[in-house]
């Protein structure tokens, strides 16, 4: 099956300094990677590490030093690649003597969208992000979280099959954070593409259907599986001595004292499990907290294993 | 749709440019009540003000401030080629320099008929010459602003014609084939506000008016090829990179 996204031997180096004589900084070192149709790929790293890089070229707003990036088969910057892709950047400005309305329907003509489809389209935008009781607002009188509800408005009106998202929860209050987080998961359901960095490490956990690892312009890590399912790891306080060898039977522990033990598990939903299991052989419970491999600690980990 | 979008982006892209028509239109009024000798002066006022100062300000950051303010990022990732939007762009702009001196010329004439003001002697070849004077313009300041930040090609322009009206100048002294040269570039191959003056005011036969609408037709299409060009292949980074 064709990918969504391709990346092929990718590098990207700025020139700087005058005529391009200064120290060239390497944002992007000979990354290769495979984004599958439907996936919602979560990209993390530290500041500088060319996230925004590696979203600009897929975009096409960056041109490769070396290497290529394909959009479902077609190049990026071309107008193919370009049909298929969504992008809501992290800071979206609009004109702002335009409303949401205006700005919907200037950038579905834009688009290629038809004037008939496009009042349908704009009103169930306008009505996803909750941006009804502002529709006839002008822009420039907009919030953060408004605009940014807006940007996402603006890269979902043509449909695209790829959805590049640059810290989309930015400026967005918790509500307005678990609905973009609710609508995104809807859209993946229709089969859409994802490609998400955020620095809110915890709401891309619970996101992602996969996570892409940058430092320093190289990929680090790419997990296949979602990482909340990973692996998981439960801190489980017992009274001390009331578990036994044999308790603990079925279960892989990570490490063991007497009134703590760390247990690894593939998934979150485990942990009902263990916890009766413990409870009906025996063991005298006192706390239960999950230790979680979650998505800031590995990247810590990564990030500290290379230092 | 998409073509009016973007002519219709390039009135409302910000409020001074409403601004500055509601300005060009009140100084139209005010020259129509003021008591003109000749068609020099009308004619003068015409030309610089549509010909020579609209272009420059109406195309002031035309590009350049989409590129700062990260709007462009978002407009050029849609499907359109480079120069749909460099076209549609020149259009709109072209199209509101059309109103303003259609209304404008139309003040001068009705002064002119009614209070027997002024002068309209060659208006309609003037307003004609001032408007390949606003595209020759537009169109270069236009492919400038692909180049250059923000508003800045506003001075670029400004400071440019100044410096080429300058060189022109001092080179009209020698009699060397390099000042010779030079003269002959400023004169053909940067906007031909000289030519298209004094072709407007001296009220130029048929075939001259005919070539200096192809020499103008000529330019605008070089400038515009260049600056779809540039547009096509540099890169739209945002202020904060990697």
């Amino acid at each position: 099956m064709e990918p969504a996204i391709d990346y092929s031997h990718l590098s990207k180096t700025y020139t700087q300094g005058l005529l391009g004589m200064g120290q060239p900084v390497h944002a992007l070192k000979d990354v290769s990677l495979s984004i599958a149709s439907g996936e919602i790929v979560g990209l993390v790293g530290p500041n500088g590490a060319g996230k925004s890089t590696l979203m600009n070229l897929t975009t096409g707003l960056l041109l490769p030093s070396e290497g290529s990036v394909c959009v479902h088969g077609h190049p990026a910057r071309s107008l193919e690649a370009r049909r298929c892709i969504g992008y809501m950047p992290e800071l979206p400005t609009f004109l702002g003597l335009y409303n949401p309305r205006k700005v919907l329907r200037y950038h579905g003509a834009l688009a290629g969208l038809a004037r008939r489809d496009l009042n349908g389209r704009i009103d169930e935008l306008i009505e996803r992000v909750e941006l009804t009781h502002a529709a006839n607002r002008r822009s420039a009188t907009f919030s953060q979280g408004m605009r940014q509800r807006l940007a996402l408005a603006v890269a979902l009106i043509s449909r695209p099959r790829v959805l590049i998202l640059d810290e989309p929860t930015n400026g967005l209050d918790p509500v307005g954070i678990v609905d973009v987080r609710r609508m995104l998961l809807q859209l993946r359901e229709t089969g859409m593409t994802i490609l998400v960095s955020s620095h809110r490490l915890s709401e891309l956990d619970k996101l992602v259907s996969s996570v892409v690892m940058l430092a320093d312009g190289q990929l680090v890590e790419r997990s296949s599986e979602s990482v909340s399912q990973a692996d998981v790891r439960v801190f489980v306080g017992v009274a001390a001595g009331s578990c036994g060898d044999h308790i603990l039977e079925g279960f892989t522990v990570v490490e063991r004292t007497d009134a703590a033990i760390i247990f690894s598990l593939d998934s979150t939903d485990s942990i009902p499990v263990l916890v009766r299991t413990l409870v009906q052989r025996g063991a005298e419970i006192t706390s239960v907290k999950l230790e979680g491999d979650d998505l800031e600690s590995r990247l810590l980990r990564l990030l500290e294993q290379r230092k | 749709m998409l073509a009016w979008e973007l002519i219709k982006e390039t009135f409302f892209r910000k409020s001074s440019i409403a601004i500055l028509h509601v300005l060009g239109a009140l100084l139209y009024g005010i020259i129509a009540v003021l008591p003109m000798r000749n068609s020099l002066e009308v004619g003068a006022f015409v030309f610089i003000l549509s010909g020579v100062a609209l272009p420059l300000l109406i195309s002031q950051g035309i590009f350049g401030d989409d590129i700062v303010s990260g709007r462009a990022r978002v407009v050029l990732t849609k499907p359109m080629s480079f120069a749909t939007l460099y076209i549609w762009r020149l259009v709109g702009m072209c199209l509101q320099c059309l109103v303003q001196m259609a209304i404008g010329s139309a003040v001068l004439y009705l002064a002119h008929r009614l209070g027997a003001r002024g002068s309209v002697n060659h208006l309609l070849l003037l307003n004609l010459m001032a408007m390949f004077m606003f595209l020759t313009l537009t169109t270069l300041s236009t492919s400038v602003s692909s180049v250059v930040k923000g508003g800045l090609n506003l001075l670029v322009m400004v400071f440019g014609l100044i410096f080429f009206k300058a060189v022109d100048w001092l080179m009209g002294g020698m009699e060397t084939p390099l000042a010779e040269g030079v003269q002959a570039f400023i004169k053909y191959a940067l906007p031909p506000l000289d030519l298209l003056w004094s072709a407007g005011n001296q009220g130029a036969g048929p075939l001259e008016v005919l070539g200096l609408v192809v020499h103008a037709l000529a330019l605008s299409l070089i400038y515009a090829s260049a600056g779809i060009i540039i547009l096509s292949r540099r890169e739209f980074a945002c202020e904060r990179e990697c």
